[in-house]
């Protein structure tokens, strides 16, 4: 096997390559900034006393007294104004400190890696998930477009697509855990826990991802490349696996990146209905407290998942089809 | 300079070993054991601070205080084995029993000293007892108060004091690790969400039964009754209503107690319409508090005659007239206190529409619902009620800018196991109680007596008498309006025997449990 067919670009080109993700980093960094940014505006923003919200937070509604908003009040700097808070937040994100949460009062970095991690396990789960009801179905549509598996997937897709997650988590909850009693409805003591969550997340991604992987097939198999493997001789699946397979896989990862943004907005719903303790969940709860550390920092980490998610693709991307880095290097 | 180019199918290998390996840790380190019990309820494990979250490592049996409640309301010894008093109730001496703390250090004397200096200041109903010096005498300990103070043992059981070991503490006196006495320790946190116990082999009581105890907090009802249902949990507390034939069909057992908490309607008694005693009563008489019980709360038995529920048995009175639906009086009481009916069916006097908006809110699911009843139960005395639902804080916020009307909330009475700790702070005290549930703008100088009279009395007669006096004022002068009681539902798995509910939530009891194999 030659070194250029086992290289994700080719040699040279790895300077282009440092400079796309150079300006995509610094695009990320500013667009994170923004967004928490935006947060904080929000958050500000929210009627009600941010003092008192965080005292119910902390230890429940019942046991708030004046003493404790008084003290969390002075304690925490909500007395001084907005603007000096915002200040007080950029001074620390240039030392390199995200604050603190004010209802744990742990650092923001360790809640966000610890609901992080829970959030990436079940969002790679979540995803591959999706990839593998996908790609064999959306392969299969695609050698026979308008047959009867096309048309049922095409339906059943257009049906979860349509479908709110959190209908589609109680849907899979009220047949597993509560008819069949095959799988836990909520939480995440065990690996079994997880497959009706990352199953929730699986479907919602699957229904969108097997049109395209479809579409992409379909396209592929219509071109002239793959005509002329046909006139050389090679069968219909051979032809496919060696020429179209890099050419569909560029449309379906551009694809993959886009669906983060579905990623985040399930992970709201899904972590919620499950009781797991992801991110959505701290974001929720963050947010309902008036926590807005937690927020600005939730806010950049996502703003940054997102820019590295699209970096990826791009460089999948170029690695699939090395005569887009022209473009980039032009 | 660029390493050696990236191989497509190690970088694939690589993602999915790293997605798995994300996946597959929680089934790694998350087995449950056998011995295990699995415990799902609604309240999480916040901070380590005892001032804000210590009720729920009490509860879990971590943490314990000089004395505590049995089920039934009554003190027994805790840490302290016995206890007297000095004839003049100023200095209440504890013989400490022999205990020994989670990380193998001694309880004695000194330690409950300086465990106690450093919780005492945060302690909410502690620090308004007035103790004024805490000390170690050999092997007893000390309570100096600058008054005397009656129900102190109640009051020793405010779990935010609990005697915590040395090391617990940071160099700022700042709980960093909970190490108590209890009949658990701390396995494992994951806080806020999950708390791994297992059992305190050195414990100074009946060793408990269970090994290990797990935690889950879910915070909400229908995601509970689900686990029930799906018997995923041993215990599962707080269970919506609405969820138990379900669990009780897949096997589960329910309990159901009715606990010292009461769903209220506050009203602002500087507003007119509410200013007078004969306004109130009518409105609580347009309630048809049975109806809301049996329809919305699912259990008829919860109609609340009066402000605190049997279960607080020296604090529910047989000879007060229960509070019932009498649309008939209600209307004949207005007629006469002179608010007549205008075209629309609404009252007014004076100008002042008998008319008003009540905030509630939804994290209480029954709250909103119980408005709306109330809605159609006011007009028919001529009140027009308006419904804000919003959020629970929102009470407060009106409360203390003077915009509240009304505001439908709910109360637990016993954050000690005497209500005289929360009355005290709704009705015989100037600051607003920020748990949105105290009175608004009513003062009266007969129950402030009544309050101080029984915080400063020993006696268990003279106690009683006030303690009438206290329940019959606020009956009467109904500042706010009591609604209906609350029961606790709890769903418990077959294998689980030995359970106990205690209605006061002081205590789970999980060490008298046992789990079958």
């Amino acid at each position: 096997m030659s070194a250029s067919r086992t290289s994700l670009w080719p040699g040279g080109a790895a300077g282009t390559v440092l400079r796309i993700v150079a300006s995509r980093l610094v695009q990320a960094v500013l667009t994170a900034l923004v967004l928490a940014s935006l947060c904080f505006a929000f958050v500000q923003a929210l009627p009600g006393d941010a003092a008192l919200r965080i005292a119910a937070a902390r230890s429940g509604d019942d046991r708030v007294t004046a003493e404790s908003v008084a003290r969390i009040r002075a304690q925490e700097g909500l007395d001084r104004s907005v603007l000096a808070q915002y200040a007080s937040w950029i001074g620390q994100l240039a030392r390199g400190d995200l604050g603190h949460s004010l209802v744990s009062r742990q650092p923001v970095w360790q809640e966000l890696a610890d609901h992080g991690r829970y959030t990436l396990g079940l969002g790679a789960l979540g995803w591959l998930l999706s990839y593998a009801i996908a790609l064999p179905l959306g392969i299969a549509c695609g050698f026979r477009p308008g047959g009867w598996l096309d048309r049922g997937t095409n339906a059943l897709a257009v049906a979860l697509a349509s479908m709110p997650s959190f209908l589609v988590g109680i849907g899979l909850i009220s047949l597993f855990a509560l008819t069949l009693r095959w799988l836990p409805p909520a939480g995440f003591r065990t690996g079994a826990h997880m497959v009706l969550p990352a199953l929730t997340l699986a479907l919602g991604l699957a229904a969108f991802s097997v049109r395209i992987i479809r579409n992409a097939v379909v396209e592929v198999r219509g071109a002239f490349y793959m005509t002329f493997a046909r006139i050389r001789g090679r069968s219909a699946g051979s032809a496919f696996l060696h020429h179209g397979v890099r050419n569909a896989a560029i449309p379906v990862a551009t694809f993959a990146a886009l669906q983060f943004a579905y990623v985040v907005d399930g992970f709201v719903v899904v972590e919620t209905l499950f009781n797991y303790p992801g991110l959505g969940d701290l974001l929720v709860k963050s947010l309902l407290a008036r926590d807005v550390p937690m927020i600005m920092g939730a806010g950049m980490v996502v703003g940054l998942m997102y820019a590295a998610v699209n970096l990826l693709a791009d460089l999948a991307c170029i690695g699939l089809d090395p005569r887009r880095l022209a473009g980039h290097s032009a | 300079m660029m390493s050696a180019p990236l191989d497509r199918r190690a970088l694939l290998s690589g993602a999915l070993a790293g997605a798995a390996a994300l996946a597959a840790r929680p089934i790694a380190v998350r087995a449950a054991g056998p011995a295990e019990l699995r415990v799902a309820q609604p309240w999480e494990f916040k901070t380590l601070d005892l001032g804000e979250a210590g009720f729920t490592y009490a509860r879990a049996g971590i943490t314990e205080t000089l004395v505590a409640s049995l089920p039934d309301g009554r003190i027994a010894p805790g840490l302290a084995q016995s206890w007297s008093i000095s004839d003049d109730g100023l200095h209440w001496r504890f013989r400490l029993r022999d205990a020994v703390f989670h990380d193998g250090t001694r309880l004695d004397a000194a330690t409950a000293k300086a465990s106690l200096d450093r919780l005492l200041p945060q302690s909410l109903y502690l620090k308004r007892v007035g103790i004024a010096a805490v000390e170690a005498d050999g092997l007893d300990l000390v309570l100096k108060l600058d008054r005397p103070f009656g129900p102190l043992l109640s009051y020793l059981v405010d779990n935010s004091a609990a005697v915590l070991a040395p090391g617990a503490f940071d160099g700022e006196g700042r709980v960093r690790a909970l190490i108590g006495t209890g009949p658990f320790k701390v396995g494992a946190a994951e806080l806020p969400r999950s708390l791994a116990l297992v059992r305190h082999e050195a414990y100074w009581g009946e060793k408990a039964r269970v090994a290990a105890i797990r935690y889950d907090a879910v915070g909400n009802g229908d995601t509970r009754t689900n686990i029930a249902i799906a018997k995923d949990a041993d215990i599962v507390f707080n269970l919506a209503a609405q969820g138990v034939g379900r669990a009780a069909s897949a096997g589960m057992t329910i309990e159901r107690v009715i606990i010292p908490r009461t769903h209220i309607l506050m009203l602002n008694c500087a507003k007119p319409q509410f200013a007078e005693a004969a306004a109130r009563r009518a409105l609580s008489m347009a309630l048809d508090r049975e109806g809301i019980a049996a329809g919305i709360m699912r259990n008829k038995a919860l109609a609340a005659t009066q402000y605190l529920p049997p279960t607080l048995a020296d604090w529910h009175f047989a000879d007060l007239a229960p509070l019932r639906q009498d649309v008939v009086a209600a209307n004949a009481l207005l007629d006469a206190a002179g608010w007549p009916r205008g075209a629309d069916g609404i009252r007014a006097k004076g100008g002042v529409r008998f008319a008003g908006t009540v905030r509630t809110f939804a994290n209480r699911p029954e709250l909103p619902v119980i408005a709306t009843a109330m809605q159609a139960q006011l007009r028919a005395i001529g009140f027009d009620l308006a419904i804000s639902v919003g959020e629970a804080q929102a009470i407060y916020e009106a409360q203390k800018d003077g915009s509240l009307e009304l505001g439908l909330s709910s109360r637990n009475t016993v954050f000690v196991p005497d209500p005289i700790g929360t009355i005290a702070l709704d009705y015989a005290s100037d600051v607003i109680a920020p748990g949105s549930t105290g009175t608004t703008n009513w003062r009266h100088d007969g129950l402030r007596q009544e309050v101080a009279r029984y915080l400063a009395e020993a006696d268990e007669k003279r106690r009683a008498t006030a303690r009438r006096a206290i329940a019959g004022i606020i009956h009467q002068e109904l500042p706010i309006i009591p609604v209906t009681w609350y029961d606790q539902i709890v769903a418990v798995h077959p294998r689980v025997s030995g359970f106990v509910t205690d209605p006061l939530e002081q205590r789970y009891f999980f060490d008298r449990v046992t789990i079958a194999s």
